[in-house]
């Protein structure tokens, strides 16, 4: 697959973009972002939408420093409409100009002021480390609550072993019948799948 | 948009928001020709256009600055 991936340099000169950057703030006259729909022409449409929602928004946050965003919701809770002869025509403009700008300047600040960033990530290591200390414990609350269970339930584990096992030797007693060298062949395997290779013959027997 | 007729089957509901941080100042404009601001189901409009205009911007959140906010919750089709 062809990488269609433009640097900014190239990007202006893809056929088709018409956006053009700011220039120390001041508004561009083409959009960042356009979308046109010039001419639509249909000649019948029949529409039946529920809850239909288009969501536009724009969000641009820098750590903890600045957080802009704007946007618009539409929503359709529910439309049915036959429309004939329909010519339409759509366009979206997004302008970013003060959006860069607002980043630009965050970011020439925190270039001027590089301890602003130490004083944002401080905080968040002190609040990692806590979290990490708080994982570190109850890792070991709910390790020691594992150990001291297990012990309780070691005691059940043997009696439910025992007597698995001795109901177990009650529902294969036919199996115990079959020749040494076969279930020293199926030693290991799980008893389930040793049941039902022995019923496998009792269902091709079986009358149609 | 333009239609030579139109029809709704049902009366739509439609709601439109806008959001913005720190502030915002939005507006919304249609002119409609021959479809009312509030429609009625089953009616055959005839020779209907509308314009709509929707703008939601960033801007600074100044307490002096007077909003205009123009979002509702009954903004009538289309």
């Amino acid at each position: 697959m062809e990488d269609q991936t433009l640097s900014t340099a190239e990007l202006p000169e893809r056929q088709g973009y018409t956006g053009r950057p700011g220039r120390g703030g001041e508004p561009s006259a083409e959009p960042d972002v356009l979308l046109d729909v010039p001419q639509l022409r249909v000649d019948e449409i029949i529409l039946e939408v529920e809850d239909l929602r288009a969501h536009v928004s724009v969000q641009a946050d820098v750590l903890n420093l600045l957080r802009l965003s704007v946007g618009a919701d539409v929503q359709l809770g529910g439309v049915h409409l036959e429309i004939k002869g329909v010519e339409a025509q759509a366009l979206l403009k997004v302008r970013l100009d003060k959006v860069a700008e607002i980043i630009n300047r965050v970011l020439a600040t925190i270039d001027r002021n590089p301890e602003i960033v130490a004083q944002i990530v401080a905080p968040l290591g002190a609040a990692a480390s806590e979290l990490e200390g708080t994982v570190g414990s109850s890792v070991e609350e709910v390790a020691g609550a594992v150990g001291s269970a297990s012990v309780d339930l070691d005691p059940s584990v043997a009696e439910m072993t025992g007597a698995s096992a001795e109901s177990s030797a009650i529902a294969e007693e036919p199996a115990d019948a079959e020749p040494q060298d076969k279930a020293g062949a199926d030693e290991g395997t799980p008893r389930g799948s040793r049941r039902r290779r022995k019923q496998e013959p009792n269902t091709e027997e079986a009358p149609p | 948009m333009e239609a030579e007729n139109l029809r709704f089957r049902e009366v739509p509901r439609t709601e439109i928001h806008f959001s913005g941080t720190p502030d915002y100042e939005s507006a919304t404009v249609d002119r409609r020709r021959n479809l009312p601001d509030r429609v009625s189901k089953d009616i055959d409009y005839h020779d209907v256009r509308v314009d709509y205009l929707l703008t939601n911007r960033l801007r600074n959140s100044n307490p002096s600055q007077k909003r205009q906010r123009a979002a509702g919750t009954d903004m009538s089709p289309p």
